[in-house]
């Protein structure tokens, strides 16, 4: 069954371009990915998909649901969070969630219930300016389960915590994904995602760049990481090189592409130039490696946060 | 009825537990209070029917104010801390969170009125006696209906400018900075054309001031005053027809009710 569908979504603000016919399909069952630098669209297409955002041009169906009407039906199945967690700053938790649950129809006793879940039945009581942002990002995802929606929808939900944190939201969204429940994902961190995620898509300037299976989306292809004493004369010398798809500098030294997986060639070839490198080592492709080639960015994925969270 | 019950719930959750409510009910009550108890206030009268221009003259004019400041106080950061959007996405559509923001001004003004009236009456319950022959008169009516027109008038303004400006302090400061400039803009402007004056008279401001005031409602009252204005040789106050001013007043309730709907319907959230 497919749950979210989008036919050539787009949103044009008076100076942007936000989302440009962005075409999308998650089955049930589904932990979907969906990437993007900061600023590439991701949440303005979840603000359209959840009725705050009017499209510009472009169609969508949330459960083959596609009337305004229906969407409303539709939406009740869902339960989503959009950036940073809204709530009311004077109320407690429990109050929030009291607000929650009144709109989507749901007793006290879920209320409760969500709160032990997410590990906020002790702080229920406090009001939400006191909650650290941990606390605020668990909350937001006790609301989104308040009405046991079938599909999830969560935009940046470790945006700013600390590892400890960052544990804690991977392993809800990890419960709620062994429940069977639809998630959608958007974030930047694209360690997180490549190990919770089935799919992926990832979007750049608010197009879809890349599609499919995480498998599918990381590919075939051969990396190598390379390092010698002269970084330029080695980074001009591996573009020139026959089988290298892509060159670009990591931490660990300049990442080649190849199309072919041989390592040998490659080091002769080096040899032939004059470069005698001091480390040639085979790499596997990371979700990060296909981010970079896809979208052509560097550096503007949230490195600190991957780091920090990789750790 | 049962989305009309949810969304009030709603509202009376944010409201109750808003300390900006209690602040802004608590010191209209205790403006009311002091005027009731003035020399010259409610309390002073005989007894009903004479009291009801004494009880709802404070009111009156301070009622409507503390209502729109209220409407932006409660409505307006619902913008900044993105709880308006997150109402939609947990499931109200952009029309029923709005119809909740109307429910919330009707309930509102409900309260003054009420308010108004309890603490008003309260010195003739704890001490009855006296009055006339009717408990209550025609005019005395007319005078309450201008009290809920004037609430209605102020509170959808409140309404429709936190629906366009999104933000409590601006809301606030547009809300007073308006009557303000339109005072100025047509004492300056009468003085050069004096022909503009009966279309000025129907401007927001001015038509509140008019339906606001007693001389309106009460022959006797405005029988005086002219005695007054006429013995200083000042102009003598008349008034249209009442219903006209109260048609005016409930039509600009009707138009800015109407532009805080389309702003709802087609701004994004």
């Amino acid at each position: 069954m497919t749950v979210i569908e989008t036919a050539g979504l787009t949103k044009r603000f008076p100076a942007v371009l936000a989302v440009d016919r962005v075409s999308l399909t998650v089955e049930q069952g589904q932990v979907f990915g969906f990437l993007g630098p900061n600023g590439s669209g991701k949440t303005t297409t979840i603000g359209m998909l959840m009725g705050i955002i009017k499209p510009t041009a472009g169609s969508f169906r949330l459960f083959g649901a596609g009337a305004p009407r229906d969407l409303l039906a539709a939406r009740a199945r869902v339960g989503a969070t959009l950036e940073t967690p809204n709530f009311y700053p004077y109320l407690s938790g429990r109050d929030n969630l009291r607000i929650a649950a009144a709109i989507k129809g749901i007793g006290k006793a879920r209320i409760e219930e969500c709160l032990d879940i997410v590990g906020l039945s002790g702080r229920g009581k406090h009001r939400f300016r006191t909650y650290s942002l941990g606390m605020k990002q668990r909350l937001a995802l006790a609301a989104t389960m308040l009405n046991d929606p079938e599909l999830i929808v969560l935009d940046e939900p470790a945006n700013g915590l600390d590892p400890k944190g960052m544990k804690e939201v991977r392993d809800i969204i990890r419960l709620l994904a062994e429940r069977g429940k639809t998630i959608f994902l958007s974030s930047h961190l694209l360690w997180e995602v490549e190990r919770t995620c089935t799919h992926v898509s990832i979007v750049r300037k608010g197009r879809v760049v890349g599609t499919g299976t995480v498998a599918e989306i990381v590919g075939g292809e051969v990396t190598a990481v390379v390092r010698a004493e002269d970084g330029e004369r080695l980074r001009a010398a591996l573009e020139a090189f026959p089988e290298a798809t892509s060159v670009r500098a990591s931490d660990e030294g300049l990442v080649v592409a190849l199309a072919s997986d041989d390592l040998a060639a490659l080091n002769r070839y080096l040899t032939g130039q004059g470069i005698y490198v001091s480390h040639l080592a085979r790499r596997h492709r990371s979700l990060e490696d296909a981010f970079m080639d896809l979208t052509g960015e560097d550096g503007d994925v949230g490195q600190a946060s991957l780091t920090e969270f990789a750790s | 009825m049962r989305l009309l019950g949810v969304l009030g719930r709603v509202e009376a959750l944010k409201a109750v537990k808003r300390p900006a409510f209690w602040v802004t009910v608590g010191v209209f009550a205790a403006f009311t209070t002091i005027a009731n108890f003035a020399p010259g206030g409610g309390s002073e009268r005989a007894g009903f029917p004479d009291a009801w221009r004494g009880i709802i003259e404070p009111a009156i004019n301070l009622g409507p104010v503390f209502l729109a400041a209220l409407m932006i106080l409660l409505f307006a950061p619902e913008f900044r801390w993105r709880t308006a959007r997150q109402n939609v996405i947990d499931g109200l559509s952009k029309e029923q969170f709005y119809w909740a923001k109307v429910l919330l001004l009707a309930g509102l003004a409900a309260l003054f009125f009420v308010t108004s009236l309890v603490i008003g009456t309260l010195p003739f319950v704890l001490d009855p006696g006296g009055g006339g022959s009717a408990f209550i008169e025609p005019m005395d009516l007319n005078y309450m209906l201008g009290f809920v027109v004037a609430l209605l008038l102020w509170g959808t303004a409140g309404l429709m400018i936190s629906a366009l400006v999104r933000a409590a302090g601006a809301g606030l400061g547009l809300l007073f900075l308006y009557f303000i400039c339109e005072q100025i803009v047509t004492a300056l402007l009468s003085s050069r054309w004096s022909a503009l004056e009966r279309f000025f008279d129907y401007l927001p401001g001015q038509l509140f001031q008019t339906i606001t005031d007693s001389t309106l409602y009460y022959p006797e009252v405005l029988a005086r005053t002219n005695a007054a204005r006429a013995e200083r040789g000042q102009d003598l106050l008349v008034y249209p027809e009442l219903w006209i001013l109260l048609v005016a007043a409930a039509g600009y309730v009707v138009l800015f009710l109407g532009l805080a709907h389309v702003n709802m319907r087609r701004r994004d959230l």
